[in-house]
C-alpha cells in the first residue's frame, strides 16, 4: 500500500505524489488517484505539493483506505474514458457493465467497517473534497436511520438527548403522520 | 455522530424520505437543527397527502365515473384524465376511466398509474394471468401499494380470487342489456378437487408489479395460521361491486371472498388470515337486498377500520394489533340513523357545496380552469360545526344508504343516500352534513331509463411530490 505502482510500468511512468498522514506516514500514489481528491487536485495546480502533501486531519490507518478507494475510482473513470469514444459497441458496454459490477462490489465491500471507521472515512471524504467517497459512506449512515425510531438511532450512535420532553412532544405534534 | 460537521450531517440526513427526516428531527438538538436550517422537511411535507381533495366515483355503467369535488381555497386537482391516452385517438375508446384502487394519491387506472395532482402518470406492462389453475377459474383485483413518505415507488398488487359460483350466462352480452338479475343464472362447475383446495392457498403466488423495475414479478407469500375455507365455500360470495384494500404500516389488508380480510406483510413476503367483525352472510340477489347489508373496510385515523352497513344500522370497528393479536374493537354503533320525513325527490336535491366533475374522454376540459381557486368560504371542515344547514333540524336519509368511503384522517363516514346525494358521518358527533349530488348526468352520459348504482369510490388525498417514477 505504501510503495504505489510497483511493476506497472504505466503507474510508474506518471507523475507521483507523496502524501503524509497525521502520524507521519508516506504514501507515494499517481496523479490520477490523487486528483481524485479535490482538495489535493487545487494544490497540485497550484504548485505546492514538492515535499509531500501533509493531511494532519488524517490518519494512516484512513488514508491507506481513502486511497484504497481513490485507486479503484481512478481506474474506473480512465476506463470510462478510454471507451466513451465507442459507446455504440456491444463489447464495450458489456466490458462497461460488468465494470460497473465490479466497482459496486468493491465499494459494497469497502463500506464494511465498523461504525467509528466510517466516520473516519466521512470526516476524511469531507476534508479531501472527494465527492464519490464522501457520496457513498453518506449513504451508508443514511441507510442505517432508515425505518428506526429516535431512540434506536441514539442508541446506534451513542446520541445523547439533548429535547426537553416538551420539545420532543412539539416535534412530534408537527409531524404527526410520521409517528403513526 | 457528535463529530460531524453540521453540513455533513445535513448531506446525510438529506437523503432520507420524509418519514425518516421527521423521526431524524427528534433524535436530538443539532439533528433538529440540520433538518430545519435547511428546511429539508418544511420542503416537502406541504407535498405529502394530507388532505381530502374529494372522492372519485366509479358508478355500475362502466363508462361512468366522476369526482366529487370537495370546494378547497387550495390548489385544485382536475379529475380530467385525458391526458393518460397517449395520442391514438382511435383506440380511446377501448380505455375507460374505471378507478379500480387509490392509495395516498395515486389512482389506478386500467393499465395505468396516474398521479391527478401532478398529472403524472405511467403505463403498466400487460399483467401476466392468474398464476393458480387457469383463468376461467380465477381471476385478479389490482390493488396499490404506496408511502410517498417512505419511497417515491409504489407496487400494483394482483390478488387472486375464486370465480363466483353465480356467473351471468355468458352468451348474454353486455350490449343486449340484460343485467345480473335479469340473465340466466349458471352455476359454473369446476374440477371437484380444485372446488376442495384451500383457498388462499400457501404460498400464495401474487404477480406485483413494481415501479422500481417497471416489470411484474411473482412473489410468493407464505400464510402463517389457518386458510379461510375451500375453494368452494368462497364461490358462495356472488357479490359483484368493488372489495377495497388498505395500505397501512407496510401491510396490504384486502378484502376477500366471505369478507376474511388478507393481510399481506410486503417485507416478510407472509400474510395471514383476519376474521370480519361480523359473521359473513350469503348476498340475496332482489335489488333492494343487494344494499340492505354490506361489510366494507377503509383506512382512518386509526389505521384500519370496517363497517357494516345494515339498512339503517351502522357498526364500526377499528383493527387492533397492539398486542401482536388481531381483533377487532367496537367503535360505534348507530342503530338507526335519522329518516328524512318528507321524501319527495326535491329533498334529495343537495344543499351541498362539493361539485360533480364528469370523467369523460369526451369532453376534454382546458386543465387551465382548474388552477383557480375557488372562495374560501366554501372550504369544508369536519370540526367546524357552523357549517351544518341551521334549519333546526338535522339531515337524514331518505329511502337506503350504502357506504362511500372512511374519511382518511378523521373519523367521519361517506354514505350514499338512495343514489343521489353524499352524505358526511361524524362518528363522534354523530353530525350528519350533505356534501353534494352525486348522481351522473343522463345526457352526459346516455342513460336513458338505467338506474345505476355507486359500484367503487376512493376518497382521495392528493400528493404533490413530483418524483413519480415514470419510465415511459
Amino acid at each position: 500500500m505504501a510503495s504505489a505502482g510497483s511493476g506497472d510500468e504505466k503507474a510508474a511512468a506518471a507523475a507521483m505524489i507523496t502524501l503524509i498522514s497525521s502520524d507521519n506516514e508516506k504514501f507515494e500514489v499517481t496523479e490520477a488517484t490523487a486528483t481524485l481528491s479535490q482538495t489535493i487536485r487545487h494544490m497540485i495546480e497550484d504548485g505546492c505539493t514538492d515535499g509531500g502533501v501533509p493531511l494532519p486531519n488524517v490518519t494512516s490507518k484512513i488514508l491507506a483506505r481513502v486511497i484504497e478507494y481513490c485507486k479503484k475510482h481512478a481506474t474506473a473513470a480512465a476506463g470510462e474514458e478510454g471507451s466513451s469514444s465507442s459507446f455504440s459497441d456491444a463489447a464495450f458496454l458489456e466490458v462497461d457493465r460488468a465494470f460497473l459490477e465490479e466497482l459496486e462490489e468493491f465499494d459494497d465491500a469497502f463500506l464494511e467497517v465498523d461504525r467509528a471507521t466510517l466516520f473516519d472515512l466521512i470526516l476524511a471524504a469531507n476534508y479531501l473534497d472527494i465527492k464519490g467517497l464522501l457520496n457513498l459512506t453518506c449513504q451508508k449512515v443514511a441507510d442505517s436511520v432508515k425505518g428506526k425510531t429516535p431512540e434506536q438511532i441514539r442508541e446506534m450512535y451513542n446520541i445523547v438527548n439533548d429535547l426537553t420532553p416538551e420539545e420532543e412532544a412539539e416535534i412530534r405534534r408537527e409531524t404527526q403522520w410520521a409517528f403513526e | 455522530m457528535d463529530l460531524l460537521p453540521e453540513d455533513v450531517l445535513a448531506d446525510i440526513l438529506r437523503r432520507l424520505a420524509p418519514r425518516w427526516l421527521a423521526t431524524s428531527r427528534c433524535v436530538c438538538r443539532a439533528w433538529r437543527a440540520a433538518v430545519d436550517k435547511r428546511g429539508l422537511l418544511s420542503a416537502v411535507a406541504g407535498l405529502l397527502p394530507r388532505s381530502l381533495a374529494g372522492i372519485f366515483i366509479h358508478h355500475s355503467d362502466d363508462w361512468v365515473t366522476c369526482f366529487l369535488r370537495r370546494p378547497s381555497a387550495g390548489p385544485i386537482v382536475s379529475a380530467d384524465l385525458d391526458y393518460t391516452f397517449s395520442g391514438d385517438g382511435d383506440n380511446k375508446v377501448e380505455y375507460s376511466f374505471e378507478v379500480s384502487d387509490h392509495c395516498n394519491g395515486l389512482v389506478l387506472l386500467q393499465g395505468r398509474v396516474v398521479n391527478p395532482a401532478t398529472r403524472q402518470w405511467a403505463r403498466l406492462p400487460p399483467r401476466p394471468p392468474p398464476p393458480c389453475t387457469g383463468p376461467e377459474y380465477f381471476y385478479v383485483d389490482g390493488y396499490l401499494a404506496y408511502d410517498p413518505t417512505v419511497s417515491p415507488h409504489y407496487e400494483v398488487f394482483s390478488i387472486p380470487r375464486v370465480r363466483r359460483r353465480r356467473e351471468p350466462d355468458p352468451r348474454y352480452k353486455l350490449d343486449e342489456q340484460i343485467t345480473w338479475d335479469e340473465s340466466p343464472i349458471t352455476y359454473k362447475k369446476l374440477d371437484p378437487a380444485l372446488e376442495e383446495l384451500e383457498w388462499p392457498p400457501s404460498p400464495c403466488v401474487i404477480h406485483v408489479f413494481s415501479s422500481r423495475t417497471g416489470t411484474w414479478q411473482e412473489r410468493s407469500f407464505l400464510r402463517e395460521g389457518a386458510a379461510a375455507g375451500t375453494v368452494s365455500q368462497m364461490r358462495i360470495d356472488t357479490f359483484i361491486g368493488h372489495r377495497y384494500a388498505v395500505y397501512w404500516r407496510g401491510a396490504l389488508y384486502v378484502q376477500c371472498q366471505t369478507d376474511f380480510i388478507m393481510r399481506l406483510s410486503l417485507s416478510s413476503e407472509k400474510y395471514q388470515l383476519i376474521q370480519p367483525p361480523a359473521a359473513f352472510a350469503e348476498p340475496c340477489h332482489s335489488f333492494d337486498e343487494n344494499y340492505a347489508r354490506r361489510l366494507s373496510i377503509g383506512k382512518s385515523e386509526k389505521g384500519v377500520y370496517s363497517v357494516l352497513v345494515d339498512q339503517s344500522r351502522i357498526k364500526v370497528w377499528i383493527l387492533d394489533d397492539s398486542d401482536g393479536q388481531f381483533k377487532w374493537v367496537s367503535k360505534q354503533l348507530v342503530d338507526h340513523l335519522p329518516e328524512l320525513q318528507e321524501k319527495s325527490y326535491y329533498q334529495l336535491e343537495s344543499h351541498g357545496s362539493w361539485l360533480l366533475q364528469p370523467i369523460t374522454s369526451h369532453c376534454y376540459t382546458d386543465p387551465e380552469e382548474f388552477v383557480e381557486a375557488a372562495p374560501e368560504q366554501f372550504e369544508w371542515d369536519s370540526d367546524n360545526d357552523d357549517l351544518l344547514p341551521d334549519n333546526g333540524n338535522r339531515t337524514g336519509y331518505k329511502a337506503f344508504i350504502t357506504f362511500i368511503g372512511f374519511h382518511p384522517y378523521k373519523e367521519v363516514i361517506f354514505l350514499n343516500d338512495s343514489l343521489v346525494r353524499v352524505l358526511a358521518y361524524h362518528l363522534n358527533s354523530s353530525k350528519i352534513q350533505d356534501l353534494g349530488y352525486v348522481y351522473p348526468e343522463d345526457e352526459l352520459y346516455d342513460l336513458g331509463n338505467q338506474v345505476v348504482r355507486v359500484d367503487a369510490s376512493f376518497p382521495y388525498t392528493p400528493c404533490w411530490m413530483r418524483d413519480f417514477p415514470q419510465n415511459d
